[in-house]
């Protein structure tokens, strides 16, 4: 694994769960946003809570995540190698 | 009455243009400095009575605004005193009982004035005057502090106010029964960063996946240089440090920059 989970925190001011993952290898990072505040109306602008925060999964989500990140990482490795690329600084 | 006034006078008299000349633009310099002391104008009359020079003029209303670096005034003269010259004296200090760090700007009738004071905050004290001797009682322009603002060098240079681009694709999706998810990445594809820029400085950006978000409104992504955020509308991400990417359209097409997206993060596009 080169991707992992570089920090988070929740934002309590716009509740949000904010997670940064990097490649510190090559310095690449990837944001991750959960919004699990409230969501208004566009119409008339009624405020109400999410309901489904109950059915997201922080750990599942960035499992998937980081799994999508590697599987990018690997491909642009694996295309590097075959034609002997080396890495932009 | 100088020998030299009277012997131009009597120059003139004899037919000299240039003694004639000179006698006006000396009663002229007399009559701008005569009026810049009593306020009175013989050039021009007043059709109301002069206030005598004893009595100050009523307050002046002033409106101040904070923006860009600059604290400006806009100042009303009093309808009292509408045909009459009045001066203002404007001091200006981080401190509302003005004692401390005070700056007087130079006595001026404009009615227009600018402060610069890049990140500055203010109390602002104006004090009236016909004849520049006696002042009305100075008061303040309003009882909190004026905010002068940021000043933005990208703004400040010329036609590139406002010339953020990237290549960055804004990619929203929304439907029932799933989590509403935009993605943030660059001209590679999802999980690509992207390149973006303000004037003629370029920067790389991380990509981006937010979910959850209210996606039956469009939301307009930013960037503040370590972190994104959301707003369906574009004024509560027009920080000066924040750079705009693109709008995710709410079950619409690509926002954002890039082809597909056709360099939405563009404020003229967003």
């Amino acid at each position: 694994m080169s991707w992992d989970l570089k920090s988070y925190e929740f934002d309590h001011t716009v509740q949000r769960h904010y997670a940064v993952l990097h490649d510190p290898v090559t310095g690449a990072e990837h944001h991750l946003m959960i919004y699990v505040g409230h969501d208004a109306c566009p119409t008339c602008g009624h405020v109400k809570p999410k309901t489904n925060t109950g059915e997201i999964d922080f750990q599942a989500i960035l499992k998937e995540e980081l799994a999508s990140l590697e599987k990018s990482h690997a491909q642009s490795v694996a295309y590097a190698k075959k034609f002997n690329v080396k890495r932009a600084q | 009455m100088s020998a030299d006034i009277r012997s131009m006078i009597e120059s003139a008299v004899d037919g000299s243009k240039e003694d004639m000349r000179n006698l006006l633009l000396q009663f002229m310099n007399q009559h701008i400095l005569t009026q810049q002391v009593t306020g009175t104008s013989w050039v021009t009359p007043t059709s109301s009575t002069q206030k005598p020079s004893t009595t100050p003029p009523p307050r002046a209303s002033v409106v101040a605004q904070g923006a860009n670096g600059v604290i400006s005034l806009q100042i009303t003269n009093p309808a009292q005193a509408a045909k009459a010259t009045i001066y203002h004296r404007i001091s200006y200090s981080p401190v509302k009982n003005l004692s401390q760090n005070v700056t007087v700007l130079p006595t001026s009738a404009a009615t227009t004035v600018n402060i610069p004071a890049p990140g500055q905050t203010h109390f602002i004290q104006v004090e009236s005057s016909y004849d520049g001797v006696t002042w009305n009682t100075p008061h303040l322009v309003q009882q909190k502090a004026v905010n002068a603002g940021l000043q933005s060098s990208a703004a400040s240079e010329p036609a590139t106010a406002l010339n953020n681009w990237n290549f960055a694709n804004v990619v929203g999706k929304g439907s029932s029964g799933q989590i509403p998810v935009i993605q943030v990445y660059g001209p590679n594809g999802p999980y690509s960063g992207y390149t973006a820029g303000r004037g003629s400085t370029q920067v790389k950006r991380p990509s981006a996946t937010i979910l959850n978000t209210d996606f039956t409104q469009n939301q307009i992504v930013a960037f503040d240089g370590s972190r994104f955020h959301i707003s369906p509308t574009l004024p509560p991400i027009l920080n000066d440090s924040w750079e705009p990417v693109g709008q995710a359209i709410a079950n619409g097409p690509v926002g954002g920059g890039g082809i597909n997206g056709g360099n939405g993060a563009r404020l003229t596009a967003i």
